[in-house]
């Protein structure tokens, strides 16, 4: 490949890579500035290709294309920098959020808080300790981005803020609602200020912090994320969830 | 991506050629070549290469204990008394067993897994033959070698295989990835050097 005068290089990550003809790749990929769409990489199977191997996910690159269709052409790709190594489950996890990305963005849908948000994750995954803290939490902020974030601070019917002594349980698409003391799988109002708190903290890798592991750990959130995600992914189930029925996520 | 359509209207000619292209790598030219080349010279090539490709499509299935293709209930590796029962290799294809049964230094058993984890493909533990697997280890397996690709697919395969064995006690080990031998290290990249350096071992 050649690199042209004009090639118009932009942040991109491969979610999905498949191979095409007998050397060539296709790669669906995130890409900062113009979300998710798939490109040819002609030759890259090749024997002599320098990027033969390397085209992997969780790989940081710099890629130019041309082609107006669904269907582009890479003239150019570069690896500014070191892969993100993920092993064993937090590995699964990034598969995991590759798919829900497959499959909510839609193609050539610029999401660059989307794509800023993944890369946190996948330096989370590398470096934080806290075992499902960062996937909850692009989970929550990936629903906020499409249109479907959740009020963790307040009683949907009323508008008023949670209390911390009071329960609540969840309702795709409206959000929290009083619930009866007695009532099986409520939450707990101290819970939702805690998990509230943290998401207006922002994200930062600090707070992946073991103080925050207890709630974003915990399976109740992992049910209110799971169903509204569900909501948008339909019927056909998520299929990495299957890797993790052993692991116990 | 050209559909292949069966239409009576069409001539044969074309149909053949059509056909032709469901092969890995044949494109519209590859394709008519093929055929015309049958045709003009060698038509009891083509005739033998038919019934062939009928009766390998029709009898060759899986092994049932291995999962590698072949045409009765048990493939050769499998049947034969010779090779060692406790060690059990997991490839990803029939393509990578052959490649290890060609350099000749393996004497065990294998499973394929046909494929790896991919979500996205929709291919998850159960397309893999994780059941099967597990079954098969339950029966006498001490060692369990993985040969899977390099990839973060492999990887995943891996790390699943290993998590999901692990309770019956077997010992499990993962082939080892690093520099091509003749490799020079200033040419290899950073990762498969970061890979290298991880799995360095004692001399
Ligand atoms: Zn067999």
């Amino acid at each position: 490949m050649t690199k042209s005068r004009a090639a118009i290089f932009e942040k991109a990550y491969i979610l999905h890579a498949r191979k095409y003809l007998n050397t060539s790749l296709i790669l669906n990929l995130l890409t900062r500035e113009q979300g998710r769409y798939s490109v040819v990489v002609k030759g890259a199977r090749g024997a002599g290709s320098k990027l033969r191997g390397r085209l992997q996910p969780f790989t940081p690159l710099l890629i130019a294309s041309f082609g107006r269709g669904e269907l582009k052409t890479a003239t150019s790709i570069d690896f500014p920098g070191p892969a993100f190594r993920l092993t064993g489950e937090k590995l699964l996890l990034g598969l995991y959020s590759n798919e829900l990305l497959y499959r909510l963005l839609g193609h050539f849908d610029p999401a660059p808080n989307i794509y800023d948000e993944y890369e946190i994750l996948l330096d989370a995954l590398q470096h934080a300790s806290a075992r499902f803290a960062p996937i909850r939490f692009f989970e929550l902020t990936l629903l906020q981005e499409l249109g479907y974030g959740i009020n963790f601070g307040r009683e949907v019917s009323t508008g008023e803020p949670v209390e911390a002594d009071c329960y609540y349980y969840y309702v795709v698409a409206e959000g929290f609602h009083k619930a009866p003391a007695s009532a099986k799988d409520s939450i707990r109002g101290a819970d939702l200020i805690g998990i509230a708190a943290e998401i207006s903290a922002n994200g930062v890798l600090d707070s992946y912090s073991a103080r925050t592991a207890n709630q974003f750990d915990s399976r109740q959130l992992r049910n209110i994320t799971r169903k509204s995600l569900g909501a948008l992914l339909g019927d056909k189930p998520v299929k990495s969830r299957s890797l993790f029925r052993r692991a116990g996520s | 991506m050209i559909d292949s359509v069966r239409d009576s209207e069409q001539p044969l000619l074309d149909q053949l050629t059509e056909a032709f292209r469901c092969l890995p790598g044949v494109g519209p030219k590859g394709a008519q070549r093929m055929s015309l080349h049958l045709l003009e010279r060698d038509r009891s090539g083509g005739k033998r290469l038919a019934t062939l490709l009928n009766e390998a499509m029709e009898r060759i299935g899986n092994c049932q204990s291995c999962r590698n293709l072949c045409e009765e209930d048990l493939c050769n590796i499998c049947r034969n008394t010779g090779r060692e029962t406790t060690t059990l290799c997991i490839v990803e294809s029939p393509a990578d067993l052959i490649a290890i049964e060609q350099s000749a230094c393996y004497r065990g058993k294998y499973f394929v897994l046909m494929g790896t984890l991919s979500p996205i493909e929709g291919i998850g533990p159960e397309e893999i033959g994780i059941d099967q697997l597990l079954s098969r280890c339950k029966a006498g397996v001490e060692e369990l070698i993985l040969a899977v690709s390099s990839t973060v697919e492999g990887e995943a395969t891996a790390h699943y295989i290993a998590e999901s064995v692990r309770p019956l006690g077997i010992s499990i080990t993962r082939i080892a990835q690093g520099i091509p031998l003749g490799g020079e290290l200033e040419f290899i990249d950073g990762n498969t050097l970061a890979h290298a350096i991880e799995g360095r071992k004692g001399i």
